[in-house]
């Protein structure tokens, strides 16, 4: 049984490490991205099976990541939850236009987000 | 005023001097006229009247004079008679026809060979026109009577032997005609005709000389006040026109002059007042220039000042989401006992951190959008949304609390909606406010979320079972950092600014919000929004 990869893109320290420990008791297995630029690269060599893709990131933005990603072939069908910052900022129009499967508004609950991971990449079969 | 169309015809009819001469000159020249050719008609008839005259006495004299030649028949008495007659200058000939009407004598013009008088051989003498060679003459015929039986002796006795008391016996033995040329007449008469035409004429002259000079002395006045009036009218006002006359037309002049001098004035203080405006119009737009560049000046700093604010907002929003969402993350995967088990001691403080840690959040977006709506850069994203997935959202976030509290939580909505225009989140957040304001104020019962659709409006509706508000209370509720009392506040915690913001949300969706109370038995609160909004709105 293989377990599922999930790519993390957040520059935040603190953040990322809220997802690596709730993620820690499940199969999934995590990867992790800074910014957007190194996302790019781990996405084309490692092919994880869902996104979740912080929207403020320093110089590329989320919205723009996304965009990119859904123009590839590889991750063009590859769920991607955008987690948004200013909740009525429009942010989250802005990312479903770009080709977000999803949502999340920060600050989430990490409950409801692993209830949304779960629901869009079940973790086996 | 248009001038009629016979002065068109005629120009000469138009001026005031062309007038005046064409309503006198032909009343005089008509009298004059009149007056000539009667003057001439009488002298006429009195010159042919005396004409006659002589006419008649010269034949008659004739007649007398050769009654001895004519009876005897002797031309050279005849002739002698006739040469006395013809001395006379008018007469042209003389004829003397016997009784039979044989011309016995003539005399005086040659050529005229004169017919005998016929009906002229009465016993008296008659006068008539004729005509001889071209020439008119008055002719005059005197019948030559003898005195009867006059023996050669009595005839050269020349005495009267018969004795008195015997008529005598008179006979007609021929007649004597005198004819006179009417030339002489004729003459006379066109001399007059002549000498009356001359004084017309010098009359019509001399009248029109006059009248010429008189109407020269009131239309050239007239002309120089038109010309005056038309350099006024060019904007010549220094002109003056010389009075001369003491007339009506120099009273007219010395008027003008007079409106021209106050023209004068009044037109110089016109141009000082322009002049002033100018000049004030001038300063005041370089104060308004200098001002407007001040202004925008200003204007742009304070649009720079609101940008940086609003920038510094968004920062602040976004710094403090993410040391919140650490806090309550890791609180949250704690009582989620991700981190192993905790101890029903430890689970009591967690909570309340969870708890605390929500409000803090919900404080900050409402400070943070109420910012925003301040300084005017609150703007609805419009758009579809449903509603009946609004009131879901509200229940399904509002659902554990009502649960903790144990209260009923009640949404009654109709089975189908039609798709809403505007912005459905800040409805929603509009909803939410409401809703969890309902579940914060009450104890005990229930609170009830309700929509209808009435009018092409929406009309959202929340009631509860809560402690109630007083009607002086109710007016203030929906302005900012009012809560219906200061210590519910601290019981039910809370900024206040919820109904501001539900406010400013509802009347940027040009709708509005109310509510009805009664202390004790529970509050209800409504929003009404159009099902469609029409534009962009901001706050």
């Amino acid at each position: 049984m293989s377990s599922k990869t999930i790519l993390y893109v957040e520059d935040n320290e603190l953040n990322r490490r809220i997802v690596r420990d709730l993620l820690k008791r499940t199969s999934y297995r995590l990867l992790e991205a800074p910014d957007g630029e190194t996302s790019l690269d781990i996405v084309r060599r490692e092919r994880p099976d869902l996104i979740l893709m912080d929207i403020q990131l320093p110089r590329l933005s989320g919205i723009e990541v996304t965009r990119t990603l859904r123009s590839e072939a590889i991750t063009a069908n590859t769920p991607i939850i955008a987690i948004t910052s200013f909740a009525l900022s429009g942010d989250e129009q802005r990312a479903k236009e770009a080709g977000a499967t999803a949502y999340m508004t920060k600050p989430y609950s990490p409950r409801d987000l692993l209830a949304l991971i779960r629901s869009l990449l079940p973790e086996s079969e | 005023m248009t001038e009629p169309r016979w002065r068109t015809w005629f120009p000469g009819f138009s001026s005031f001097r062309a007038r005046v001469f064409w309503s006198v000159v032909p009343v005089v020249v008509s009298f004059l006229v009149f007056q000539g050719w009667m003057n001439v008609r009488e002298h006429r008839r009195l010159v042919t009247k005396e004409f006659e005259k002589r006419g008649l006495a010269l034949a008659s004299n004739l007649s007398f004079a050769s009654e001895l030649g004519v009876f005897s028949e002797d031309a050279r008495l005849l002739e002698a008679a006739m040469r006395g007659t013809l001395r006379n200058p008018d007469v042209s000939y003389v004829l003397i026809h016997s009784r039979a009407g044989r011309v016995l004598a003539r005399g005086g013009q040659s050529g005229t060979s004169g017919t005998p008088p016929g009906d002229a051989q009465g016993d008296r003498p008659s006068a008539r026109q004729v005509e001889r060679g071209g020439q008119r003459f008055l002719e005059f015929v005197s019948p030559i009577v003898s005195e009867g039986s006059q023996t050669p002796d009595e005839v050269l006795l020349g005495a009267r032997v018969r004795p008195k008391g015997e008529e005598a016996r008179e006979e007609v033995i021929g007649a004597a005609t005198v004819g006179l040329s009417l030339a002489g007449v004729e003459a006379q008469v066109r001399s007059l005709a002549t000498l009356w035409g001359g004084i017309t004429a010098a009359f019509l002259i001399v009248s029109a000389a006059v009248l010429y000079g008189f109407s020269l002395g009131i239309t050239k006045p007239i002309k120089q006040l038109t010309q005056q009036a038309q350099k006024i009218a060019a904007g010549g006002l220094q002109q003056q026109i010389a009075v001369q006359s003491r007339d009506e037309i120099g009273s007219l002049a010395a008027a003008f002059n007079h409106m021209t001098g106050s023209l004068r004035v009044s037109m110089n203080e016109k141009e000082r007042a322009l002049s002033e405006l100018a000049e004030l119009n001038r300063t005041l737009e370089d104060r308004i220039r200098q001002r407007t560049v001040e202004l925008e000046e200003k204007s742009r700093q304070l649009a720079a000042a609101s940008r940086h604010k609003s920038d510094f907002l968004a920062n602040v929003s976004h710094e403090l989401r993410t040391p919140m969402n650490a806090i309550l993350g890791f609180n949250e995967m704690i009582l989620d006992q991700v981190y192993g088990d905790i101890s029903d001691e430890l689970r009591r403080p967690l909570s309340d951190i969870q708890q605390s840690g929500r409000h803090l959040l919900r404080l900050i977006s409402d400070v943070l959008d109420l910012s925003k709506i301040e300084a005017g850069r609150m703007d609805l994203v419009l758009g579809e949304y449903s509603v009946l997935d609004t009131v879901t959202a509200v229940r399904v976030s509002l659902a554990s609390l009502a649960a903790e509290k144990g209260l009923e939580f009640v949404v009654s909505t109709p089975a189908e909606m039609p798709l809403a225009y505007g912005d459905g989140r800040r409805v929603t957040q509009c909803l939410l406010n409401l809703a969890g304001n309902a579940l914060k104020f009450t104890r005990q019962g229930r609170v009830e979320i309700a929509v209808d659709l009435l009018n092409e409006m929406l009309r959202f509706r929340v009631s509860d079972t809560g402690i109630g508000i007083s009607r002086e209370q109710i007016d203030k509720l929906f302005t900012e950092f009012q809560q219906a009392d200061a210590t519910i506040a601290r019981e039910f915690g809370g900024t206040g600014l919820g109904l501001s913001i539900t406010r400013k949300f509802v009347e940027m969706h040009e709708g509005r919000v109310w509510a009805e109370s009664e202390i004790g038995k529970g509050s209800t609160f409504f929003f009404s929004i159009p099902l469609h909004v029409k534009g962009p709105m901001t706050a």
